[in-house]
């Protein structure tokens, strides 16, 4: 990892900062004290302190990791990534598609911007990036990577399991980005 | 699209278990996310445990009484709107 104590101080701000953040849905709910909103919004963009701090972090490892494959060049790391392995390939994807939702989540936490998307099509799209992908995937992965650790059994038609990350990804990129147009 | 590749990851995982050559379950040493020993614990270490537990306590605590709240019938806060 290129900076452990970096990856420390995400978690931490994650959790303390990403915890009460929900009301950043509930914008325009009557019911909820507009300080609470306020703190809502403050916590929501605070978050995207240690996901910068993740993503510049795990970009790092990748370039660091290329390089020692014998990646060289500018962009020469990008093609000496593991990619035919499809746990990393989904983590990756799972990745990027978590940017996307990050992104969308900031415009969400927008006092403004979030009364033109609010009760749209655009929070179903920003749901999909974040638990429907970014989590999702992991999981999906992560359940074939400790298929052989805790059930004792080979993965059948190998060559075939790439096929899930790809597919999900490009599926959910459509779905979400349709979902995005369709909301505003 | 997507549906096609959750239907994969189904068949693949539970075809895996059903049919998926049997291979010896690693140790459970080899699951660690880090093969490295831990270090002696950092002053962040600590802070970031102290900030665990403190927000889990700090979330108990408000939802006990939001429970209490909302199973009254009533809110934390009136409507603010007419």
């Amino acid at each position: 990892m290129f900076s452990k104590t970096m990856a420390k101080v995400a978690l931490a701000l994650f959790i303390l900062a990403s915890t009460p953040v929900g009301l950043h849905h509930q914008f325009t709910d009557p019911g909820i004290n507009p300080h609470f909103k306020y703190i809502h919004t403050v916590l929501t963009l605070i978050i995207a302190s240690p996901s910068m701090l993740t993503a510049f972090n795990i970009i790092a490892t990748m370039e660091r990791g290329g390089r020692a494959r014998g990646g060289e060049g500018l962009l020469g790391w990008l093609f000496k990534q593991p990619w035919r392995d499809p746990v990393y390939l989904g983590l990756i994807l799972a990745f990027i598609t978590f940017g996307n939702g990050g992104i969308t989540g900031i415009i969400n936490a927008s006092y403004q911007l979030n009364n033109v998307v609010h009760n749209t099509a655009w929070v179903v799209g920003h749901f999909h990036t974040t638990v429907g992908t970014a989590v999702a995937l992991t999981f999906m992965v992560y359940t074939i990577l400790l298929l052989r650790e805790l059930y004792g059994r080979e993965l059948i038609f190998k060559n075939l399991t790439p096929a899930v990350p790809l597919l999900w990804f490009i599926g959910m990129m459509i779905f979400s980005l349709a979902y995005y147009v369709a909301g505003l | 699209m997507f549906a096609t590749g959750g239907l994969i990851f189904l068949v693949l995982f539970f075809g895996s278990l059903v049919a998926g050559t049997r291979v010896p379950i690693a140790q459970p040493a080899t699951l660690m996310l880090n093969p490295h020993p831990p270090g002696k614990a950092t002053i962040l270490d600590r802070v970031s445990l102290l900030i665990i537990a403190a927000v889990v306590l700090v979330i108990l605590a408000y939802s006990g009484v939001l429970i209490e709240l909302y199973g009254r019938g009533l809110q934390p806060v009136p409507p603010l709107s007419p």
